[in-house]
């Protein structure tokens, strides 16, 4: 049923380093801490990885991050990168650590994000990220576009193409806050309503406060190696059935259509190779740092028709117990931009491990991200 | 420290012709000399795979293809702009350009309404383009 390099793939080991307000810890030591925690998850030591990849943090930014990260862990590496795919190098690391192991160049990669932008953006976080940022862009900058604009600009032409409103984007945050009030830990519990959504703080049209995640630190980790390794090792095989990943434009400007297509691209390719449907997905993880992104993933995955991801979440499906439970962590909304946190949630879902988050019998999950206002896309099938 | 100043383009050899035309009253596409067709300031090659271009001025009518009313700002410079719109435009020609729309107040502003350039000298020999409603 599986194709290309993913049908010996599977996932060994998951790890989150945990989000502390009290806690200072560098991109690094995140990176490290998650790492450590998915090799104690799958019962293996730093010297029986050979690989690592990570993403390229935009708290504590660093030349040749990957090789900070291997150096601290002592990992014998035949393998070392570190991807700049924003919030898709989660899922661009899994599609490489399969390519290096299906190509024999090695045989189990920990793949890792983590950020500390909670710790080193204080004050107005739009701005201290725009002050922190090493690059400028003339065909941005000069109008004052920000990262929430970006997505604001997706949103506007959704609700025109489609007769979407603001509470259609609200719905995503209220079904975020569903999930996250069954967890003590979750920065952002309280109750949440449309109203309350409708009623924050406009940061840019059609986006509010609440339509938009908390800025936070994260670490998070999974360790990918072949069918048959993981089947010797401590948890039960969790494998990656399909992968795809779409491109579109890096400026919004320049991009097909809004929204993009990159999103639509990648499940295309994942779907043909695992064999399955948007149907037979038991949950899915998508990347929700904004609402409207949710919300246009469920659409563009296939989940239902373009126009109606307001009602799909309005309506309860991605609820547990619904037809398809979504962001069961609460997401990005909840925990802050942790782009990887739908990987870990992935695995642990399809394990039967999930603890209060666990989709009842499910068998296929999705996993997915993004990179920039929907510039680049990574989707995933996992399945026993 | 001085009064923040918002970012100013900084011309290369490459994008000279864009960023001066704007500062010479002028917008200006690269139009590709095989198929014809303008394309973005960002594509240095043509969707039909030519890279061979000439800067070509164009009318700098278009129509608003998606925007947003901003509220916070990136930097402190735009503060005393705030609310203000960003609009990515739809020139009449062909190719998108991200801008801001002025002389308008925001909650006038609509996908589809028809604008026309305006320019903005930013420094010696730059200026950006924004863009007005006809």
């Amino acid at each position: 049923m599986s194709a290309g390099p993913y049908g010996r793939i599977a996932f060994a080991g998951v790890g989150e380093a945990s989000i502390s307000a009290t806690k200072v810890r560098t991109a690094q030591e995140l990176a490290v801490e998650a790492g450590l925690m998915a090799m104690a998850d799958a019962g293996l030591t730093a010297r029986d990885i050979d690989g690592v990849i990570t993403a390229s943090p935009a708290g504590d930014p660093h030349f040749m991050f990957s090789t900070l990260v291997t150096e601290a862990l002592n990992i014998p590496a035949r393998v070392n990168m570190a991807i700049q795919a924003a919030g898709a190098s989660p899922g661009m690391g899994v599609l490489y650590a399969a390519r290096a192991i299906a190509a024999g160049d090695a045989h189990t990669v920990l793949v890792c994000e983590s950020d500390s932008r909670g710790a080193r953006f204080k004050g107005d976080k739009i701005q201290a990220m725009r002050a922190a940022r090493p690059w400028t862009d003339d065909w941005e900058d000069p109008f004052g576009l920000t990262v929430p604009g970006k997505y604001a600009l997706i949103a506007q032409r959704w609700m025109h193409r489609f007769g979407g409103r603001r509470e259609d984007l609200a719905a995503v945050a209220v079904a975020a806050r569903v999930h996250a009030t069954r967890q003590p830990e979750a920065p952002r519990r309280e109750p949440l309503t449309v109203d309350k959504v409708l009623a924050s703080a406009p940061i840019a049209s059609p986006l509010h406060a609440l339509d938009c995640c908390p800025v936070a630190d994260w670490g998070g980790a999974v360790i990918v190696t072949t069918v048959e390794r993981a089947r010797d090792l401590r948890q039960p095989v969790v494998r990656l059935l399909g992968a795809g990943e779409g491109h579109s434009a890096y400026h919004l400007a320049d991009a097909d259509e809004l929204p993009p297509s990159a999103t639509r691209q990648s499940a295309q390719a994942a779907f043909i190779i695992a064999g399955v449907k948007p149907a037979d997905i038991d949950t899915a993880q998508v990347f929700d740092a904004f609402t409207i992104a949710a919300l246009i993933a469920m659409e563009e995955l296939g989940f239902c028709e373009p126009g109606a991801g307001g009602a799909l979440f309005a309506s309860g499906h991605t609820a547990l117990g619904g037809s398809i439970p979504t962001n069961t962590t609460g997401g990005m909304l909840t925990w802050g931009n942790a782009h990887v946190i739908v990987l870990p949630e992935a695995v642990r879902q399809v394990r039967g491990d999930a603890g209060v988050n666990q989709v009842a019998g499910a068998q296929l999950a999705l996993a997915h991200g993004i990179g920039g206002p929907m510039a680049l896309s990574v989707t995933m099938i996992l399945g026993r | 420290m001085s009064e923040a100043t918002k970012p100013v383009p900084t011309p290369t050899d490459a994008t000279a012709p864009f960023w001066g035309g704007c500062a010479a009253g002028e917008l200006r596409l690269r139009r590709c000399t095989a198929c014809g067709a303008y394309r973005a300031p960002t594509r240095t090659v043509c969707a039909c795979g030519a890279t061979a271009a000439e800067w070509t001025a164009v009318s700098g009518l278009g129509t608003v293809f998606s925007f947003t009313v901003v509220h916070r700002a990136p930097d402190p410079a735009f503060k005393a702009e705030l609310p203000y719109v960003i609009a990515i435009v739809a020139l009449e020609e062909g190719g998108r350009l991200m801008s801001n729309l002025t002389g308008c107040p925001p909650e006038s502003v609509r996908i589809g309404l028809p604008v026309s350039v305006v320019f903005e000298t930013v420094g010696d020999g730059v200026g950006v383009p924004k863009f007005t409603p006809v």
